[in-house]
């Protein structure tokens, strides 16, 4: 008796529901398996050198060298299966379970034994009828090298074998084999992304450093995103190479949205497209491509990072404020009231913030801390003030109850650069110092520096405090982050800043654009009302004062957030010029 | 060093491996509860990476605690999936010691505590 040892692939296979075939009808069974194993299974263990062990009535073990034959012998049988199947009737049909392993054997007078064997069984007992499951070892061995997708089963307990073994599988799509669709991690309760490996279909596997960069770059920009969950870098490379199914990426990683994309070059230049995918339906929430030159590579990469990651961050709230208004009202959660108090006031109409506010003051009664709630609802009293008040203590009030929220926010959650931002924008626009409201800002910033919002705002207190040109260079940076959002906001804020510097021409081609995309924001009607009539176009000025007075009965504001008494002055001359009290 | 990856969380939330650190100092300042908690943020961040240090210290947790039952599992992935780690053998020879221990213990009280012997 000679014992060898030696590392191999191990291939189980049974039949599934053997017995009931056999009762069912023996002599047509057997002579159906006969057939099977003389021209499908025979064959395709030849064609890829495996090694027929034994065979145990349903079952058979055979050995192979290589882990990828074994694994395309496995597939090739599948599918000739699943082809022989489609034209059998459901009771007749014969369907395999097939479980891989590779390990260690002792090799004893032709057969084989030890714990690689026992595995492969286990492992085969683990398939579905029509399916492959294999250990973690086989799956690494043959990813990318097999157009397969594999989907992780996690660890799993087999029976008599000490250890719990990491299984996969891959559905063949043949016989009867529909793979429960289970969720294998719950998702969290915040919006969860990963961002898959970008292919590179340049041709050119040098490209493949610049690709991975890039993501790394992308994952460690959105992981700035307090408010998202972001999967590490080392899980979501362990696609890379790999011809993944995004809903499956999304159950295997437990993420709701996918992000991907590909790297092409031509020449000099390389072109980058990436999508934003809803893994739970397949939808395309968001795609776009950039093109840069090789030369600054590295600048290439921060480029599309930064605006991947600044347009991702208003697309997942979108998407977020979709679902979450879709949701049944029961049960609401304080991030639901929360969601649902941003797509109420996203008209920005005065009664809709104040439906937004009591929105925000439920999900504060049920958590006090809850530092977004807390800000989001200070600066909707910033947008209140937009429509002016006609009652002066209402209007004490509501600043007083904006500045004591943004205080409490930045108390309870001052690590995250949404709430900064939005407390900055709150102190700033309500009188506070404004050097301590631009410290905040550029806190929130050297935090998030893709925030596209982080840098609109900056652009406002900029303005406030007197620096226009930094002033627009901060809305066009906003801009140029999240360039499908809304602009009118941004645009009003450049003509503003063109204002002050009595750029008058360049303010009023900002203004009315401005005016045109959000008619109902004043801070635009003001500063054009103030700009035609420093021009001397007496007649536009008050055309603009009439639609502004549409909008609220107050046309000159009391109390104004520019800092620089210069720029307070031509505003508020330019106004007085506008209706008629000044001459 | 405890504030500083705290410090390190808050800024960045996401950072799965920040949890495993901060997993292992809970471990070390005698709160294994805490620790477990933070391995498993770590695991959820980063489903499919190497999980042998982070099931030592699910292990190593649950070794402290005294549920030897609970941790011997544990560890035995970590050693599965990372055979090369050192600190999870010892902690797998320790536990299967103090269970060998706890069985003589049983043992003992079983044959011998019913002889009044106090």
């Amino acid at each position: 008796m000679s014992q060898t040892r030696r590392l191999a692939a191990i291939l189980a296979a049974d039949v599934a529901g053997y017995s009931r075939l056999i009762g069912a009808d023996e002599g047509g069974t057997l002579q159906a398996l006969k057939a099977i194993r003389a021209e499908l299974i025979d064959p395709t263990i030849a064609a890829h050198n495996g090694r027929l062990v034994k065979t145990t009535g349903d079952g058979l073990l055979v050995e192979f060298s290589s882990v990828v034959g074994a694994l395309r012998c496995a597939t090739e049988v599948q599918a000739g299966l699943a082809e022989r199947n489609a034209t059998t009737p459901t009771e007749k049909r014969i369907e395999f379970r097939i479980g891989i392993n590779v390990g260690d054997i002792v090799v004893e007078d032709g057969d084989i034994f030890g714990d690689g064997v026992n595995v492969a069984a286990r492992l085969e007992a683990l398939a579905e009828p029509g399916g492959i499951c294999m250990s973690a070892r086989v799956q690494e061995d043959a990813v990318g090298k097999l157009d397969r997708t594999f989907e992780d089963m996690g660890e799993q307990a087999l029976k008599n074998i000490a250890r719990p073994v990491r299984a996969y599988r891959i559905a063949t799509g043949g016989g009867s084999a529909t793979a429960p669709e289970t969720l294998v991690l719950p998702l969290p309760d915040k919006p969860s992304i990963a961002v898959l490996p970008f292919a590179n279909i340049s041709g050119d596997p040098e490209q493949d450093y610049f690709a991975d960069g890039m993501v790394e770059e992308i994952i460690t920009a959105l992981s700035r995103i307090r408010w998202v969950f972001v999967i590490a870098r080392n899980s979501s490379f362990t696609y890379k190479g790999q011809n993944v199914d995004v809903k499956q990426v999304g159950r295997e990683l437990g993420v709701r949205y996918v992000l991907e994309g590909s790297v092409r070059r031509a020449g000099g230049r390389v072109r980058i497209t990436a999508q934003l995918i809803d893994a739970l339906n397949g939808a395309h929430l968001w795609a776009d491509r950039f093109d840069g030159s090789l030369d600054e590579i590295f600048d290439l990469q921060d480029k599309v990072a930064h605006s991947i990651a600044g347009v991702i961050e208003p697309t997942l709230q979108a998407a977020e404020i979709r679902y979450s208004v879709e949701r049944p009202t029961k049960d609401l959660t304080a991030y639901d009231l929360y969601l649902r108090a941003r797509a109420v006031a996203s008209s920005y109409e005065r009664e809709h913030l104040t439906q937004a506010l009591d929105l925000l003051d439920q999900a504060i009664a049920r958590e006090p801390r809850y530092g977004s709630a807390l800000a989001l609802a200070a600066t909707y009293r910033v947008d209140l003030e937009n429509y002016d008040w006609a009652d002066h203590q209402a209007e004490e009030e509501n600043r007083r109850a904006a500045v004591d929220l943004a205080r409490e926010s930045l108390r309870v959650a001052a690590d995250d650069p949404g709430v900064l931002g939005r407390a900055a924008i709150v102190l700033g626009r309500f009188g506070e110092d404004i050097d301590a409201a631009l410290a905040l800002i550029d806190r929130a910033l050297v935090l998030n520096p893709s925030f596209a919002f982080g840098w609109y705002w900056s652009g406002w207190l900029r303005l406030f405090a007197g620096q226009a040109d930094l002033a627009i260079e901060h809305f066009e940076t906003s801009m140029r982050l999240n360039p499908r959002g809304q602009r009118g906001f941004h645009l009003s804020g450049i003509g503003c800043a063109h204002f002050v510097s009595h750029r008058f021409e360049d303010a009023l081609a900002a203004l009315r654009v401005a005016l045109e995309e959000v008619p109902s924001f004043t801070p635009t009607h003001r500063a054009l009302a103030a700009c035609y009539a420093h021009m001397g176009r007496l007649e536009e000025a008050r055309t603009t004062v009439k639609r502004l007075s549409a909008l609220t009965p107050v046309i000159v504001q009391t109390v104004n957030p520019f800092r620089d008494p210069e720029h307070v002055e031509l505003f508020v001359l330019g106004l007085r010029l506008a209706t008629g009290d000044a001459t | 060093m405890m504030t500083l990856v705290e410090r390190a969380l808050a800024l960045n939330p996401n950072f799965a491996h920040g949890w495993l650190v901060s997993g292992i100092l809970r471990i070390w300042a005698g709160q294994p509860d805490i620790a477990t908690e933070h391995v498993h943020a770590s695991l959820r961040l980063s489903p499919r990476a190497q999980v042998g240090t982070q099931f030592g210290v699910i292990g190593l947790a649950h070794f402290v605690s005294r549920r030897f039952d609970e941790a011997v599992p544990q560890l035995l992935l970590a050693i599965q999936d990372d055979p090369s780690h050192p600190n999870a053998h010892r902690y797998l020879a320790a536990c299967y010691a103090h269970m060998v221990g706890s069985m003589k213990r049983e043992r003992w009280s079983r044959d011998c505590a019913p002889c009044p012997l106090s």
